[in-house]
């Protein structure tokens, strides 16, 4: 395209200046974060590691509390490292993002938006299956099949605490994924004008 | 071009396209530093160096439609994205006026967002197969939405003088 006025806009468009030196010397100055979170992040995991190897040692030794010991150790080592590697992977797929096209940008933020949502109804599953245990060993406890009435209390308790955490964050979780598809479907509504 | 180099380089331009998506000068301060940091993790993914431009466009854009998508969800209302780009003019605004570059980026803002995304891109330089390649649209689609950007802001300025 190159009409007069093409050319004439181009040059008044090319004139502004937006002042992006701030910019690029606030980047300059904060140039060493991505490196410094990676860095946080490896040795929050090296630590949880090591600390993961002392209370193994510490179940092997001792026969107080072995079980908790052996459980800590169990969670430091699977959770902590699958975790840091999910967020380096996450990391990675978000920047990857950037290869695609607006329009296929936001089909890939809609399909993964359903993705969370299903995810979301799953875990809206899992309390109801954690609630159905829980009346289970209630029912088995009142026709007298098991009989551990201060440990079911307290389990009782537990689950429904961190069900009931579980079930608002899963509410607000899927409020939140659900405006942010309906945004995504706008969005490419609009970019998607009749060409013809 | 090393990465300093190319990120002095786009600094203009790219501080000129995130201008057109954000008028509040600290998010837009902001996107353009997303954009910055973006364009610098992604330029050892750039497989052909002739398609540089093309390139960094294209993640300048798609930052500015995750950054439009965000403000949308923000403001959680039903209000269109034109609104969104046109609504409160504000001090600067006024100080702008008064400059022509000023009222074209006003007149830019005021587009629908596919005439936006091509105006951009045309001003600055690139050409019709690059802004297809960005955008994820035919060549003749291009011609299609410049045209129509073309016509709406002659009108636009036109009305302005």
């Amino acid at each position: 395209m190159n009409d007069d006025f093409i050319r004439g806009l181009r040059e008044t468009w090319q004139l502004q200046n937006h002042d992006a030196a701030s910019v690029l010397q606030r980047l300059r100055r904060n140039r060493w974060t991505p490196h410094i979170v990676v860095a946080t992040e490896m040795l929050g995991c090296a630590v949880a590691i090591l600390v993961g190897i002392w209370f193994a040692w510490v179940a092997v030794q001792t026969k107080q509390d072995r079980l908790l010991f052996a459980l800590s150790a169990g969670v430091m080592l699977v959770t902590v490292p699958v975790l840091t590697a999910a967020s380096a992977l996450a990391r990675r797929a978000s920047l990857a993002w950037d290869d695609e096209t607006p329009p296929t940008l936001l089909r890939i933020g809609i399909r993964r938006s359903e993705a969370s949502l299903q995810a979301i109804r799953l875990g809206r599953w899992h309390v109801g299956i954690i609630a159905t245990f829980v009346v289970i060993l209630w029912i088995l406890e009142f026709a007298g099949l098991v009989r551990a009435q201060h440990f079911l209390i307290f389990y009782t308790m537990t689950c429904f605490s961190l069900s009931m955490a579980g079930w608002f964050w899963m509410a607000w979780r899927a409020n939140r994924v659900r405006d942010r598809r309906d945004v995504y479907i706008r969005l490419l509504a609009m970019i998607q004008v009749d060409d013809s | 071009m090393d990465v300093h180099e190319v990120v002095t380089h786009f600094a203009p331009a790219l501080a000129r396209v995130v201008a057109s998506y954000e008028r509040d000068r600290t998010l837009r301060d902001d996107l353009l530093q997303e954009v910055f940091i973006a364009v610098i993790t992604a330029l050892p993914r750039l497989a052909d160096p002739s398609k540089l431009k093309p390139f960094v466009f294209r993640i300048a854009h798609n930052r500015c439609l995750s950054h439009v998508a965000k403000r949308m969800r923000e403001r959680a209302s039903e209000q269109p994205l034109d609104d969104l780009a046109s609504e409160d003019l504000g001090q600067e605004q006024a100080l702008m006026d008064a400059e022509r570059g000023g009222r074209l980026l006003e007149a830019v803002r005021r587009l629908a967002l596919p005439y936006r995304q091509v105006m951009t891109l045309i001003l600055e330089d690139l050409s019709y197969d690059d802004i297809a390649e960005v955008l994820g649209i035919s060549v003749a689609n291009v011609g299609i939405r410049v045209n129509r950007a073309k016509q709406q802001l002659t009108v636009m300025l036109s009305h302005e003088r």
